[in-house]
Formats: C-alpha cells, structure tokens, sequence
C-alpha cells in the first residue's frame, strides 16, 4: 500500500471517529437526567420560559432532526448563543482557542527543550549517576500535579521574586515580550508531565538505537563514536520520538483545562469549565468539540508524518 | 475459576521455582518496587484507618490560631477556619483512595471483559469494540471525564463513574493487545479444539497469563486516578466541602497563598508521594512479573 492509501485510510477513520465525538457530544444535552432547558434555568424558573429554552435548544423536535441541525449549524458556523451571557459561542470561542493553542505549543516546546538532551544524556551515560538523576527527575515530573506546580510557580516567581506575571494572558500582536513572558510559568506547568514522559521515551529509544547491531557493525569498521551517535542513532530515535510528541501534544490540548483556570489564562480551558460550572451546554459542547477536533487533527497529522518518516511499517 | 486460581496460588504456588516464588523473589530484591510498596501500605493505611486515629476532627475550628504555619501543636499548620492540616491531609487521603479503587476497579472489569471478547472472537466483533474504542480515545481521558462530568454534574460519586468510563478503553486496548497474543497459543487452540466454552477458555485459559498485563497497567492507571481526581477536585467538579479531599485542600489554599503557602504545600506533596509510590510498584511489578505496560513509565528504573 502506498503512502496515500495509507493517509487516505487514516483519514477515513479520523472521520468516523470525529462523527462518534459529535454525536457522544450532542448527546451531552439529551443525557442529562430531566428536563435540559429546566436544568438550565433552575428549579423555580416559569414554565413559559423553560418552553421558551426548549424551543431555543430545538428540544421538541425529534433526535434525528435535532442532531442534524445542531451538526449543519456546527459546519455552516452558527454555534447558538451562551445560555448565561447570551454572546454567540463562536465569537466567544474564536476569540479564545487561538490562546489556548498557543498555550499547549509553548508547554510542547518546553518539554522538547527539556526532553531531548535529557534523554540522550541519560542514555549516553547509561546507569551511571546522570542517568539515574534524569530518570529520576522524569519520575517526579509524572508524580506532579500540574495545578499544584503552577500554584507553587506562581507563589515563588510571581509573589515572592516578582520576575514573572503569575496571571493573565496578552496577545503576541499587542506586545511581543509580555506575551512570553505571560507564556512561561503556565508554559512550564503544563509542560512538565509531558517533558518527564518523553524524556523517558527519549532515553529508551537511543538505548534501543545503541544496542542495535549496526552500531556494532559500524564500531567493527572503525567508525568513531560520536559520529555514529549522532549521524545514525540520533536519527533513528527521532523518528517515534516524533511520533510520541504529537501525542502528547493531543494530551496539552486536555490540560489546559485545568492550567488555564491556575493562571486565569483567559482561554477556551476556562470557558469550558466555567460552562460546566453554569450548566451553559452550548458552551461545553462546541467547547469540548473543538479541542477533541484538534486532538483528532494531530493524530491524524502524526500518524501520515509517521508512515512517511518510517517506510517500513506496515500499513 | 480465578477465584480456585488464586486459592491454589495461596497453597501451592510459594513452592521453589514456582512462577509466583520467582517474581515474589525478583520483586523483593528489586529496591524501587519495595520502596513503592511502603509507601502504598502507608497510604492505604492512611486513608483506611486515618479518620480513626487521627487525634482532632478534621473540621474542627480554632478561631485562636488560624492560618499558621507548622508548629509542634499543629505540624502542617491551620487553615483559614483554623483547622488543622495535618488531620485534614490524612482523611483526604480516603477520597483519594475511594475515586481511585472504585473507577479503576470500574475500568478493570469492563476493560478487562470486553479486551478479551475482541482479542478472543477477533474478526467483526473486534471491528467493533475497536472503532467504539477509537472515539473514546478521540478525547484526552481528562476532556472523556468532563464529557460524563457535563451530563452528570459534579459531584464525587460522578467522578468515580467519569473516570472509570474515561480508563475503560486504555485498559481494553493493553488487555486485547496480549489477548491476541495468547489466543495464537497452542493451549487456546486446543481449549477452542476441545470444545470448551468461550467464557471458560476467556476467563480460565486466557486471563490468568495477561494478569501481570492488567495488574501493571492498573497500579499506573491508580496513579494516573489520584491526579485527575485531585485536578477535578481543585476546578470544583468533584467532592464539594465539607467533604475534604486533596484538590479541595490545594484549592482553598490558594486564596489564602501568600498569607498561609503552607496550606497548599502539605496536600500537594501528599499527592506527589502517593503517586509516586504508585509508580515505582507498578514499575517493581512489571520488572518482576516480565509484563507489558503501554510505555506511560517508559524504560527500566531501576
């Protein structure tokens, strides 16, 4: 099968399962034990008025009718109104997610800066103390509670140093510098999880490279060490490190929930809990669409960049 | 059947060389998984027995001495209310423990049954349960636990059930992993052969060589449940006070931070010990088991 097949079969299934994600979120609103429209406005709300909601949410219509309006508005961009504050979720949304992704690429590039020469250290220099020290530090990077750590991040640099903003966010149009600099410590909270699991997963991939038997091969012939290290090992074990990064890419995206509500980060992670928090269904829904949208999207992305870097897989 | 398994185990499985002798030999002798025991006993032991031996109640207030830090009469010090978290840090452990036995257990027997259906009827079944499988992992398992949070509403009990449903399918895919795997084996085949019932060849042939699979995954996943559930706690989707839980300690520490840290400092390495010793069991385990784990613990620590 050819690479194309290939991306053309993955796309297929990458439909199929953004069709399953619609309707498990569609069926947010109808699962909801009761009536949706009396959850939404309380227990003592009118009765005129919970069938004025029920109309607005198209409750009265049957299922089939129902899913596909709310999938043609989905597409054609008409997301329905914040049951709350009555602003068009897609503006709300819009104007959030670009954040929200800047949010996980920054924590993404943090882990890789972090990451990549951990793991080759650890490798290189296997069982001795470096090593355990990186094996170590990555085991204590999965033992964190990424919320505590920003809590705690925020305390020393914000608080007790004063050198980093502790909340907020500012656009990179606005100013170049306070937006990185807003970036960092909710950048490094979210980051940490995925730099301690890819360090590991650095660190035995190049194991794995080294001990190979070309290495050998290649040590028999003369060659000298570091060139094979970095000329083939490296290179070898860059390819599931790839791989394993736009996987955790896919898990930032689900962090933001919690980090962007640490630093009030102003993003669709704090829309969406604050929706959950209201019972605003519109919001939670295209909210959590389209962060599971993106998820799917990476996935996708590294999984043809996968079968075009690594030729031998088996489609 | 793995019930006769495990009493059989009990009796006769600490002879020499038995399978069981040698993984309990190669766990005693490996120092981060002992380690990792400790410290699990510790905190079962905590979250078990600790609303009974702690000496004051958890909600009691002493308006006399509130927001303090560690001192002799209060080693974590008092919070806002003046109560005092040491004890609070001990009896939240028991939320931990209930989210994260009860959605784990949850995730285990669904996961575990329906990974064994699809590696052992494979074809159209399989089809199946894998592309229902592939939209649950369509979510990140903390968006899957939002999605149950959103339909349900906040609340521990819900939490629980959110993320059970949310672990189900990572512990469907590593047991239909080594499901496949085993069915390829010659005693399946012969089992199959023999005319013995599906359930029977499942349960009593397949199972009880994927079990140091799935008891590996489910310590890591047990970890992985202590962070979510405190994450949960914290954004205010889980337990709601009075009920005390890490999360909720953290959160309500935060108000308070640059008057009292301490208030967050305590339940956070709380969180940190508990997790890490889960991890360093479930690596003792699989290093000493010879399991398969699904790569979230990475190479060997040892």
């Amino acid at each position: 099968m050819s690479i194309l097949s290939y991306a053309a079969k993955r796309l297929f299934v990458s439909i199929w399962v953004l069709f399953g994600a619609s309707i498990l979120i569609f069926g947010i609103v109808h699962l909801v034990p009761g009536d949706p429209a009396r959850v939404t406005l309380g227990r003592f709300a009118d009765r005129e008025a919970v069938e004025g909601v029920r109309q607005e949410m198209g409750l009265n219509d049957p299922l089939y009718v129902q899913y596909s309006d709310w999938l043609v508005g989905t597409l054609t961009g008409d997301w329905g109104n914040s049951l709350i504050s009555n602003q068009p979720v897609l503006t709300l949304i819009v104007e959030r997610f670009p954040k929200s992704i800047e949010l996980a690429l920054f924590a993404l590039a943090i882990a890789v800066v972090i990451s990549l020469p951990l793991g080759i250290m650890g490798a290189l220099n296997r069982s001795t103390k470096t090593d355990q020290a990186t094996l170590f530090f990555s085991q204590i990077g999965i033992a964190i509670p990424n919320f505590w750590l920003g809590i705690m991040l925020a305390l020393i640099f914000g608080r007790y140093l004063g050198v980093l903003p502790a909340s907020g966010s500012v656009a990179f149009t606005e100013d170049p510098v306070q937006n990185i600099r807003h970036l960092i410590l909710p950048g490094v909270s979210l980051g940490i999880l995925a730099a301690a699991v890819l360090t590991r997963y650095m660190r035995s991939e190049m194991i794995d490279q080294l001990n190979k038997d070309y290495v050998t091969t290649a040590r028999a012939f003369g060659h000298p060490k570091k060139r094979i290290v970095w000329k083939y090992t490296l290179k070898n074990a860059l390819i599931p490190y790839v791989t394993m990064l736009g996987m955790q890419f896919g898990f930032l995206i689900g962090g933001v929930v919690v980090i962007e509500t640490v630093f009030a980060y102003g993003g669709v992670g704090q829309l969406i809990l604050n929706g959950l928090l209201n019972r605003d269904y519109p919001i939670v829904q295209m909210s959590l669409l389209i962060l599971a949208g993106t998820f799917i999207l990476v996935n996708l992305v590294v999984d043809i960049v996968y079968g075009y870097l690594n030729p031998r897989i088996s489609y | 059947m793995v019930y006769g398994k495990i009493v059989s185990f009990a009796r006769n499985g600490f002879h020499d060389g038995s399978q069981f002798h040698l993984a309990y030999k190669r766990f005693r002798s490996h120092r981060l998984g002992v380690i990792g025991l400790v410290i699990v006993i510790g905190y079962l032991f905590f979250a078990i027995a600790g609303p009974i031996i702690v000496p004051r109640d958890p909600t009691a207030m002493d308006s006399a001495s509130r927001l303090a830090g560690p001192s002799m009469a209060h080693p974590f010090g008092t919070d806002h209310y003046g109560r005092d978290v040491f004890t609070r840090t001990v009896v939240g452990a028991r939320a931990s423990l209930q989210v994260a036995v009860l959605s784990v257990g949850f995730a285990t027997i669904a996961g575990v049954t329906f990974g064994l259906v699809s590696g052992f009827f494979r074809g159209y079944v399989d089809e199946a349960i894998m592309r229902a499988v592939d939209v649950m992992l369509a979510f990140p398992s903390i968006l899957l636990a939002l999605v149950v949070i959103a339909i349900l509403g906040p609340g521990l009990n819900r939490t629980i059930l959110a993320l059970g449903i949310a672990y189900t399918p990572l512990m469907l895919r590593i047991t239909r992993g080594s499901a496949l795997s085993v069915r390829e084996e010659e005693y399946v085949t012969a089992a199959v052969a023999y005319g013995e019932r599906s359930w029977n060849v499942m349960f009593k042939e397949m199972f009880p060589n994927l079990f140091p699979t799935v008891i590996v995954q489910a310590t890591i996943t047990f970890a992985f449940a202590i962070l979510v559930e405190a994450a949960l706690s914290y954004l205010g989707l889980s337990a709601q006070p009075p009920t005390v839980t890490w999360g909720i300690m953290i959160s309500e520490g935060q108000e308070v931070l640059t008057v009292n840290p301490w208030m967050s400092i305590f339940p956070g390495l709380a969180i940190i010990v508990t997790v890490l010793g889960l991890t360093f069991l479930g690596i003792g385990l699989r290093d000493s088991l010879d399991a398969q784990e699904d790569g979230t613990i990475g190479g060997g620590f040892q």
